[in-house]
Order: structure tokens, then sequence, then C-alpha cells
């Protein structure tokens, strides 16, 4: 693809410092600090009304922060106009031009560079054709279903090969299936171009499974910002361990030297621990959870859900606390609704909830 | 006001009954009876309307010449005793020539100066008050602007020559005795002529056309402004090339929508200057025996004339709503 | 809307939209201002408002008065908002529920007024008048027919019912258009599915069910055909009629327009304020149904 070279030899850098955004009485963003490496395909997560999509069209130029900087390639851009800052962007619906064809559309932002008809029409055909619309050419935005539609949005927005591509929950409003085609399909493309990208969802497993780095946000700050994998082994702080994957919250006690009893079991603990013998809430994942089945066990299965590879049982232990725990699914046969099972925890380090 | 003819296709399909849960069998003898329902509806049409333009389409034809002819005393209309009754395109021959040509020319004249300017002041109004930020100011403007678009007729004509009459109008004396400055004469602006009817009818055409674009110009979706921005449009580009594009057709629509509102305008400009050239006006002075004996049919034949007219223009305006309809869905 | 969020373009963009408006409020403010101003002007300098005592005067001879006259016009606009309601009412909701194929064609037909102006119609109407009653009195006693009665009845000063008719058919595109909205946004169909399955014969479902959904829409329809009544004189005079109010207006014996201008004004003022009535029983029903 031409211009791949180009892009991975000079990746932008896009840098938010101390970023803040506030709307009257309401801050949407509270002291943003991230970095975004060359190349790097980074994620922000969070529920609505974290800012993630503020802190995007802060980058984009639709909106201009109350204070701190955003910073491209080390210069500040607060004052160059949303036109010229050389970004492209996908929007979540609706960004086609419905009189334009397909060709069009994506041959647009080369049309606004001054590029001649032949020239842009050809490389607008290249595009489409890598997002593998190549016969939809001449097609009109209404013509086209929602995941084509989306396609030639990607594919208009990297025309112009821009610095940094932003994409706004491009996917949220696609069917199932064809989200997870498109997600595959836009992380591609984004590695074999090399382009940095910022990638706003409020769908934990699709900012998992595309991103290089997950931000994830709350409030307007900046929970933790790290690997997929590092973000679900170690969160930093209780709201990420819960937000990302499912938590269960068990009851235990504090013993000396950075352990916790929970149940008969003493497992080690992360982050500070309160003295010894406090009652405090840990963070337990399900995978981590352990079911033995047991006549004699105390807690009982409430519902067994088949979730494909894993089955997720819900538990009910004797003292009314529900506890949730994956097994295998060739294995849920031995687990059926209502037989009664021990819980044990794996010997892994286990988060501390935030104190209420 | 009008818009689009619905082209979407109805949720029910063509399943009309619900209830019955009937075999397939009945339903072909339901809508049978069903449609019958239908018959207060387009009888009503067909009695009040379509008779009536029957009566037109024959007419405008008809002529009825040699015999004794006279002006029945009471409806001023003449009465042929004997004579012929032929069918031939004399009237609409005559409807073309002399005064009635000028009114022909002067209606369309009139209507298409006060449609584009309608058309251009009423968008930018439109504009100006769907890119405010003040609700109140847009609620205001919204129900403003459908009392005025109907306040046409007599009222409206009043108001206007209380504020612009060459002798007695308000404005006109301001400007006369303060600045010495004659409407009439230095701004060529004279009530009873078509620079003077034009403002008057823009009182109710630029509302309407403001009813109009609204709905267009909210169906532009912010996204694509903002996206043609990031991809390096300036805002004239943006304007040129997505937006203008997407309205074009509804702003051509509207554009006829108001053509044929002030041509077929009657009442404000009678009020005014009950012997300006306007066909509307021409017709009703024919109707009320303004004729030689043997043209009462040119009634007919004028409103022949402007249904010509005004057909091709609706079809047309129909064409256009329906390309916006697929695009601002 | 087409934001522009660079700092220093929205500024130019303020003033212009500023600047339209004011353009605006001017021209459309300032004739009523005029008029008001005209109205209440005296030879000798200062206010009166002889002009709106005037409207009330006692008519000569021959003449009838205001209120004769704005109540023989509001009489023919109930006629008109009974008989279009009980016409489209009804066709529509059949339209909808029963035959959605014959939908586009009666849409076609309610905008037939629109194609052919009232100046138009009141020529064919003419033309049917002269045709079932060539000669008047003097006739020889023919064209007595039961067409011609009927013509003749329904053209009748005292029960003017032939301009109720044309009104319905006049009022007709807004009426259709303004009960289809409000057909679609109650979803007809289901309320009918939903209180047939509760045992409700159709008189209960359209006159218990349906209608009270719809009096929104109803009443925006019957405020619409108020509006063109009130305001209709190109057919009304040329049929030469004289009692119904726009005709009257015009017709008023004036030597200055001070009186037409001040009934014109006094009119305008009457409509506003029954819209904002229409409006605020409106905004009062639907929080009463929150409440």
């Amino acid at each position: 693809m031409k211009g791949a070279a180009a892009q991975t030899a000079t990746g932008t850098t896009v840098e938010y410092r101390d970023v803040c955004r506030v709307f009257g009485s309401m801050s949407a963003l509270d002291g943003l600090n991230l970095r975004i490496e060359p190349g790097e395909l980074l994620a922000l997560l969070g529920p609505s009304g974290c800012g993630k999509t503020t802190a995007l069209r802060l980058l984009a130029g639709f909106d201009q922060p109350t204070s701190g900087s955003v910073l491209v390639d080390g210069s500040d851009i607060s004052r160059v106009p949303v036109h010229r800052r050389d970004m492209g962007m996908v929007f979540q619906s609706y960004s086609l031009f419905p009189t334009m064809t397909a060709v069009d559309n994506v041959a647009f932002g080369l049309r606004m560079r001054g590029q001649q008809v032949s020239g842009r029409r050809g490389r607008a055909a290249e595009l489409l054709d890598m997002v593998g619309l190549g016969d939809h050419l001449k097609k009109y935005p209404h013509q086209l279903s929602g995941g084509q539609q989306q396609r030639v949005a990607l594919a208009r927005a990297l025309a112009v090969q821009p610095r940094v591509l932003l994409l706004d929950e491009p996917l949220s409003a696609l069917d199932a299936k064809v989200r997870e085609q498109l997600r595959d399909e836009i992380r591609r493309i984004q590695l074999e171009l090399g382009v940095t990208s910022v990638f706003v969802t409020h769908d934990q497993e699709e900012a998992l499974s595309m991103a290089d780095r997950v931000g994830v946000m709350r409030a307007g700050r900046l929970e933790q910002c790290a690997a997929p994998a590092v973000l679900y082994d170690r969160p930093a702080t209780p709201f990420v361990a819960e937000f990302v994957g499912s938590m269960n919250r068990l009851a235990a006690v504090t013993e000396a030297d950075g352990r916790v009893r929970i149940g008969g079991q003493v497992l080690p603990a992360d982050g500070e621990l309160p003295s010894a013998g406090r009652n405090v809430t840990v963070l337990v994942r399900p995978e981590a959870t352990v079911v033995t089945p047991d006549e004699a066990g105390e807690s009982v299965i409430m519902v067994a859900t088949f979730r494909g590879a894993t089955t997720r049982l819900r538990l009910l232990r004797a003292d009314s606390t529900e506890v949730l725990a994956d097994v295998p699914s060739y294995r849920a046969a031995d687990f059926s609704p209502g037989s009664r099972v021990t819980i044990s925890m794996l010997e892994r380090p286990v988060l501390l909830a935030a104190t209420s | 006001m009008t818009d689009t003819v619905a082209t979407t296709t109805s949720p029910a399909g063509g399943a009309g009954s619900t209830d019955s849960g009937g075999a397939g069998s009945r339903r072909p003898r339901r809508d049978r009876f069903t449609a019958l329902g239908l018959l207060p509806f387009f009888g009503f049409v067909s009695l009040v309307f379509l008779l009536p333009i029957a009566f037109i389409l024959v007419n405008a034809f008809r002529r009825t010449t040699a015999g004794a002819v006279h002006r029945d005393p009471v409806t001023q209309q003449f009465v042929h005793e004997g004579g012929r009754t032929r069918f031939t395109g004399a009237n609409i021959s005559e409807s073309l020539t002399g005064v009635y040509r000028t009114s022909l020319i002067t209606s369309v004249k009139l209507s298409l100066i006060v449609a584009v300017l309608g058309a251009v002041l009423g968008v930018l109004l439109a504009y100006a008050v769907v890119t405010s930020t003040s609700r109140l100011l847009q609620q205001v403007v919204t129900a403003a602007a459908a009392v005025t678009a109907n306040f046409g007729g007599v009222p409206l004509a009043f108001l206007f020559i209380a504020t612009l009459d060459a002798n007695s109008g308000i404005l006109s004396k301001f400007m006369q005795d303060h600045f010495g400055f004659s409407l009439a004469n230095d701004a060529h602006v004279q009530l009873a002529q078509t620079s003077g009817l034009s403002i008057v009818y823009l009182y109710f055409l630029v509302p309407l056309m403001v009813l109009v674009m609204t709905p267009a110009l909210l169906g532009l979706k912010p996204q694509w402004s903002e996206a043609a921005q990031s991809l390096g449009a300036t805002r004239l580009q943006y304007w040129r090339h997505v937006a203008g594009p997407v309205l074009l057709p509804n702003f051509l629509g509207s554009l006829l929508l108001l053509f044929c509102s002030s041509f077929s305008a009657y009442a404000t400009a009678y009020a005014i200057n009950s012997s300006f050239p306007l066909v509307t006006i021409r017709i009703s002075s024919v109707l009320s025996g303004n004729v030689l004996a043997g043209q009462e049919n040119l009634g007919a034949a004028l409103a022949l004339d402007m249904i010509l007219i005004v057909l091709p223009l609706t079809v047309a305006y129909q064409l256009l709503q329906r390309r916006t309809s697929k695009w601002l869905a | 809307m087409a934001g522009m969020t660079s700092r220093g373009v929205k500024a130019p963009g303020r003033i212009l939209r500023r600047s339209v408006l004011g353009v605006a409020a001017v021209y459309f403010i300032g004739p009523l201002i005029a008029a008001i101003a005209f109205t209440v002007q005296d030879p000798s300098g200062g206010v009166t408002f002889r002009a709106y005592r005037a409207i009330f005067d006692r008519p000569s001879t021959g003449q009838i008065g205001f209120t004769t006259s704005l109540v023989y016009s509001l009489q023919i606009a109930v006629i008109t908002i009974v008989i279009t309601l009980a016409l489209m009412l009804p066709t529509q909701l059949l339209l909808h529920l029963r035959l959605p194929r014959w939908r586009g064609l009666v849409e076609i037909i309610t905008l037939l007024p629109l194609v052919f102006p009232p100046v138009v119609l009141v020529v064919g109407v003419s033309d049917v008048y002269a045709w079932a009653a060539p000669a008047s009195t003097t006739a020889q006693g023919q064209h007595q027919g039961l067409p011609f009665l009927i013509l003749r009845y329904l053209r009748a000063e005292g029960h003017p019912f032939l301009l109720a008719l044309l009104y319905v058919m006049l009022a007709m595109p807004f009426v259709y258009r303004s009960l289809d909205a409000g057909i679609r946004s109650i979803d007809a169909q289901t309320l009918v599915e939903a209180s047939r399955n509760l045992g409700a014969g159709w008189g209960s479902v359209l006159v218990r069910v349906l209608v009270p959904a719809l009096r929104t829409a109803m009443l925006s329809a019957g405020f619409l055909c108020f509006a063109l009544v009130m305001g209709e004189y190109t057919i009304s005079s040329i049929l030469l009629y004289t009692k119904p109010f726009p005709v009257w207006l015009a017709q008023l014996p004036t030597t200055s327009g001070q009186v037409q201008a001040a009934v014109s004004v006094f009119s305008l003022l009457l409509v506003e304020v029954l819209l904002l009535l229409v409006g605020a029983l409106n905004w009062r029903r639907s929080t009463d149904r929150r409440a």
C-alpha cells in the first residue's frame, strides 16, 4: 500500500497535557494526561459520560479545552482549525455525504486538497478495494448496508493519509456479526498502514481485542492506561477491575503481612491493606473461582449459562451472597442447577475493593 | 404545509384485516366492502371539486354565437336565445391576447420575482433561526411563521395600505416629512404596482418558506459538517459540495411552491388595487360580466391557462420532494 | 448544526445571524406597528381610538355590523369544521387501518386544491350554476329540476352551505396532513387491536379510544379550517356574498381606511390570541398527562 512505509517511518505522537473541559458546572474532562505512541491503536473505554468522546473531539478540533493542551508531534494544535488538522475521522453513523457515490465520498478529502479528478478517483477506488468494496464504487450511501457504509467512511478517512485516525464508536450502530468482521478489518488496516489511531468505545470486548493499549476513563479522569492483558490481570483501581470483565465481591478479613482470609483460604492481596483483623471486600475473577461438586457443599448452583467455550455458573453461598464462576463447557455436565458445590480460589493475589 | 408525498411503504403492507384472523379467502371480499367506506370521500370530492373543474375544461372550449343576446338583470350573465354553441379554441386564443395576455404575463412576472426573493430571504431567515442557540426564539418564530403564512388576504392588504400608501401611509409620510424621500418617486416603490405588491406578498411567502425549509435545514446531519471539516473542507466548501446539493431539491421545490402560491393569490392584490392586471383579478372581472357577448367562457379559458401553468410545476415539485426524502431520511 | 468550532469564526456568524433576525423583525412587526399608529392617529395630531370604536358602530341602513359579519363567518367556520372532521376522520382512519393501498391516491387527491386555486374553483362553480339555471326568474319554468333546487338551496345567503362545502375542499390538503400526522403518531393500529382485544365494539373504539387520542390533531385541523374560513375572500366575494367577514371588511365604506386598518389589526390580534389559547390548551393537556 503506497504510503505505508512513509507512515511507519514518521508516525505521529499525540499527547494530552492536563487537559480539562468544563461545561458550565459540569466537568467533562478533569485533568487528562495521556501520551499516544506513533503507530499505536489506543482505545478509550468507559461508561457514557466518562469524557472519552470529549477527549476525541478535542483532538479532532470540534471543541476546545478549557485548560491544558493537546499536542500533536510536540506542537500545540489548539489554534489550528479543524480543516487543517489533517486527521481522519470515522463517526458512529450517518456521516457519508448522501448526494455522492462511494467513490466521490472517499475522494472528497483529496478533492478538498485540489487533486485532479482522475487522480483522486483512482486513489479512492484503491481504498475502496482495500476495504472490500471494490464492486460498489458507484453506489450511493442509501444503497449500502450499515457495515458497508462504515467501510466507506473508513476508506474516506484514510484517503487523505491522515496523521491520526480518529474513530468515534464506529461499530456501535452495527449488528453483532458485522461488528466482529469490521473490528478485525479495521485493526488489520490500521496495522498495515501504521497510522496512530484513537478509538472510542463503551464495549470492552471491542477495546480489549483491538487495541495496543486501552485507556479506561471515568468521570473525566483516566483510571488506567495499559495493554489489555495488563488491564485485565492487574487492574490499577477497583473501578477498572469491575468495569473490565466481571468480578466477584467477597467478604474477607485482613491478616498480617499483606494477606487476607477468605473463607478457609489465605491469599495475598494487592495494594494497600488496612491493619490486621479488619473486614474488607475483595475482588476475584469468575475464572479464578474454583468450583468442586460436593454433596455436602455450602453453596448451591442457581443458574448455569452456556457461553460457548465456558459456562458461567451463578452460585448462592451459605451467607446468601452470590458468586460467579466460569467452568469449561465440556465439564458443564457436572454442574447442573440445584446441585451443591464447594468454592475455593486459585492461589493468586486478590484485589481490594474500594471502601465505600 | 405541503411537503412530501409519502413514498415509504406502509407498515401493514397489504394485510388490512388484523383482528378477524380470517382465512385468506375471506380477505378479498372484506376489502371490497371496506373500500366502499371511501365512497363518501370520493363522492364529496367528485361533486364539490371535480365537477366544477370538469365544467371548466369543457366550457373553455365552448362558444355561443349568433342568436339574440341579452343580459340577465339578476345574475348579470349573458343569455342567448337561439344561436349556436360549438367547440372551438377561440376562447383559449383570445385569453392569450390583449389585456388577458397582459394579465398572464404580469402574474407570471410578479410570481417569479416574489418566489425567488421569498425563497432566498426565507432560506436565510430559516438558517438564522435554526442556528440560533435560543430555544425561545425558535419556538416563537415557528409559531409566528405558522400564523403569518396563513395571514394573507384582506387584512394583510390593509396593514400595508396603512404603511405604504403613497398618500396616507405611515412610512411614506414619515420618509417624506423627515427625509424628503418619496417612496414612490425616489425608491420606485408603489404599493399599487408590482414593486409594492411584491413587498406585500413576501409577508406571507417568507414565513411559508421558513416553515418548509426549517425541517430541511434541521435534517442536515451535524456529522456531515464535521466529516467535511475533518477532511479539509472550509465552511464555504461544505456548503458548496455537501449541504448545498442536499438542500437544492428542497429549495427548488419550495420555490415552486412559492410561485404557485403567489400566482393563485387574489384577495390581497384585489384589496390593494382592484384594477391591477393579474390573471386572478381578470378572471373575477370576467365572471362579473365584464366581457363582450360571446366571450363569457373566457373565464374558463383563463382558468385553464392557469391550470396549465400550475400543474406541471406541481408535478415537478412532487418529483423534487421525492428526491429529498431519500437523502434526509 | 453546522457548527464551526475554531476560535474566531463564530463571531462573524453571530453578527450575521443577529442582523438577519433584526431585519426580519423590522419587516414583520413594522407594518403592524405602522398600522396601529395609522389607526390611532388623529388629524389634529393626537391619539384617538375612534377607529376602534367605529368597528362596533351601528351600521347604516343596508349595511351590516361587525358582530353580525363576524358571527356569520363563525357559523360557516363551525359548519366547515364539522363537515371536514366528519368526512376526513373516518376516511383517514379507514385508510390507515384497512386500506393502506389507497393512501397514495387519496393523498394526491387532497393535493388537488393546491393545484387548482380558489379562483379557478369558483369559475367552475359559477359554470355549474350557469348550466343548472341558465336563466333565473324569467325562465319558462324549465330547469326547476332537483339539481337546480339543491344548488339554489346550497347557495342561499341565509344558509351558505355551498361555501362550507367549498371550504372543506380548500382545507383538505392541510387537514389531511394534520390528521395523518396524528394518526401515525398514536399508532392507531395497536390501539385498535388492543381495544378490540378487550372487547370493544367499533363504535366504542372510535368514540372512546381513537377520537380522544387524536384530540390534538383534530384541534389543529379545526384551527386550520377556522383560519381559512375567517380569511377567505376570493370565493365568497366572487360569488357575490356580502356578509362574510373578509368581504364585509373589504366593503367597509370609508374615507381614510382607518377603520379598515383597525379591523385588520383587531382580527390579527384575535387570531394570535386564539393561537396562544390553543397552544396553552395543548401544553396544559400534555403536562396534565404527566401528573
